[in-house]
């Protein structure tokens, strides 16, 4: 793999007399999904959340392409807003709900590409094809759509400015399975074709490990271990790793499918 | 593989939640007999208003043979001291105390709207000051607060405008200001923040339009409240003065000809009930419609 884009040492953030992150560092590298794992309340939005410099950190440095953004002005992160994008958790909460489709993805590009109307217009359906919409949609306000299409929407709103980074923060957790597989499938997709660099935020470890390359683990704002996807689910993991992933759904599942459930109650 | 195989199952979106949702807001808050009695009155007391001038175009005129006259059917209302027909003068009346409280109403808002999103949006020290001064304005009397003014200001309607608007801006800025901070935390506004935009542009370009609900129930309580604040100081004398005249107007010296003439005081007083009623009404379904709707 090459060289790190994302980099974060040291990063510490208290919330009052709460430490939320304690000294968290890794590096992304280009082109790569990012995982970052824990329980809720580990730490893991707030540290998307100061990449994407929305929150200031306590303590420690964001590099972005080797430079450090943490310390910068609004003005002067303006030119870094159109590099890296962010998906959230809640589809229809995450756009302005007296927006139509078209505004809300056509923001971006007046913003960052002065595009007159109509060439605006060809990219935002240029976009919407992208993310498997279509222009059907263009003047639909978000709460005509489902919560997949709002996802939709808030990918290509993301993808309107080519960013090179894009933190998915629990992107596909309020959607029902059927369609987090697509929208999965969708980010895949978009990763391959333009190259995207994925931070993706989750306490979903079934999705984790079919999205990500390597892997942090995170509990109670410390970063545990960062490993290559295979290492996090073996049994090398460390400890916690390891309780999280027997303690997943999934784990549980199969679990009870090969033993009996009196056993289940004994089991930790 | 191509993205776009994966439109499937959740582009057969549910529609008629939103068709069924927007005018369900206009039913909600006039389905009911009362709201909508109340609309009715408005729509009635604004088309007399408007069409005074046209209808009553003689409202001044003077006629000195019939002072004071009980209602008939030639003066529905009776006459006043001058014989000049009641009715007419109150729906010129109307007009005036209706565009006092409009405007008053509409500065309100302007004012209210940018203090609160000031407030709501550089928070610390700022927000301390702006709203402790909200506070202190509210904590006063209107009617103290119009006196002291009128009495340096002297009274004309756009004094009074301007007065009562800044009386009600107060209200109009806590409620802008407490339902700005609640949008600015929310997802949208900070996926408009990674996007670039800048705050005032999320501020007025984005949140103002979701905030605008709440500011409209105010609004609609405030030209009750500033009808009734202009009626009170005309009554003590210190609002519109003659040759003008609000219904308060016309109900002081309707109140000084009480003993014998009683219809003279008891229309415009009627009118001002009956008017600030059906405000008030609106105002307050509109205010419990939202809360419940954000609840």
């Amino acid at each position: 793999m090459s060289e790190a884009l994302v980099e974060i040492t040291g990063l510490t953030k208290d919330f009052g007399q709460t430490r939320a992150v304690d000294n968290a560092s890794f590096a992304i590298r280009r082109g790569e999904t990012f995982g970052l794992v824990g329980e809720s309340g580990s730490g893991k939005s707030t540290i998307a959340s100061m990449l994407l410099c929305l929150t200031k950190p306590t303590a420690g440095e964001i590099f972005f392409h080797g430079k450090r953004i943490d310390q910068l002005s609004t003005r002067e992160l303006a030119p870094y807003r159109k590099d890296m994008q962010l998906v959230m958790q809640d589809p229809i909460s995450s756009l302005n709900r007296r927006k139509k489709v078209q505004d809300i993805i056509g923001l971006p590009l007046a913003l960052h590409h002065g595009l007159p109307g109509g060439k605006r217009t060809d990219r935002i359906v240029q976009l919407l094809e992208l993310v498997g919409l279509s222009a059907d949609y263009l003047s639909r306000y978000p709460h005509e759509l489902s919560g997949g299409q709002c996802q939709r929407v808030s990918i290509a709103r993301s993808l309107s400015i080519n960013p090179e980074f894009l933190v998915l923060d629990e992107s596909v957790s309020a959607v029902d399975v059927l369609i987090q597989a697509q929208i999965l499938n969708l980010l895949n997709n978009l990763q391959d074709e333009f190259g995207l660099t994925y931070l993706f935020v989750s306490h979903d470890l079934a999705v984790v490990r079919y999205m990500c390359d390597r892997i942090a683990v995170m509990q109670a704002g410390r970063i545990l271990e960062v490993s290559d996807r295979d290492d996090i689910f073996s049994p090398r993991a460390h400890e916690y790793t390891r309780a999280l992933i027997a303690a997943s759904p999934a784990s549980l599942a199969a679990k009870a499918s090969t033993t009996p459930p009196l056993q289940m109650e004994k089991s930790p | 593989m191509s993205t776009s195989d994966t439109e499937a199952s959740d582009t057969a979106a549910p529609d008629q939640s939103v068709a069924a949702r927007r005018p369900s807001a206009w039913r909600a808050v006039l389905g009911t007999p009362g709201t909508l009695t109340a609309a009715g009155v408005i729509v009635v007391i604004v088309l007399i208003a408007l069409l005074a001038p046209i209808v009553w175009p003689n409202a001044d005129t003077i006629n000195a043979g019939a002072r004071l006259e009980s209602p008939s059917g030639a003066h529905w209302f009776g006459t006043d001291e001058l014989g000049r027909d009641l009715l007419a003068r109150m729906a010129h009346a109307t007009q005036l105390t209706l565009l006092i409280a409009l405007g008053a109403m509409a500065l309100s808002v302007v004012l209210g709207v940018v203090w609160g999103m000031v407030a709501a949006a550089f928070g610390s020290w700022v927000e301390e000051i702006l709203m402790r001064t909200a506070d202190a304005i509210m904590a006063v009397p209107m009617i103290l607060f119009a006196l002291v003014f009128v009495a340096a200001l002297g009274s004309n309607p756009i004094v009074l405008i301007v007065i009562l608007g800044i009386i009600k801006s107060p209200l109009v800025a806590r409620v802008t200001r407490s339902s700005t901070m609640v949008e600015l935390t929310s997802d949208y506004v900070r996926g408009l923040t990674v996007v670039g935009l800048g705050r005032s542009r999320i501020l007025f370009r984005e949140v103002l339009p979701n905030v605008f609900p709440v500011i409209a129930a105010v609004a609609t309580l405030n030209i009750a409240s500033a009808i009734m604040v202009e009626a009170s100081l005309s009554f003590i004398g210190l609002g519109v003065q003659p040759p003008l005249a609000s219904l308060g107007t016309l109900l002081k010296i309707g109140y000084s000809h009480l003993p014998g003439s009683w219809w003279y005081a008891l229309f415009p007083a009627l009118a001002i009930t009956v008017i600030i009623a059906a405000f008030n009404v609106i105002g307050k379904r509109l205010e419990r419609y939202l809360d419940r709707r954000s609840a």
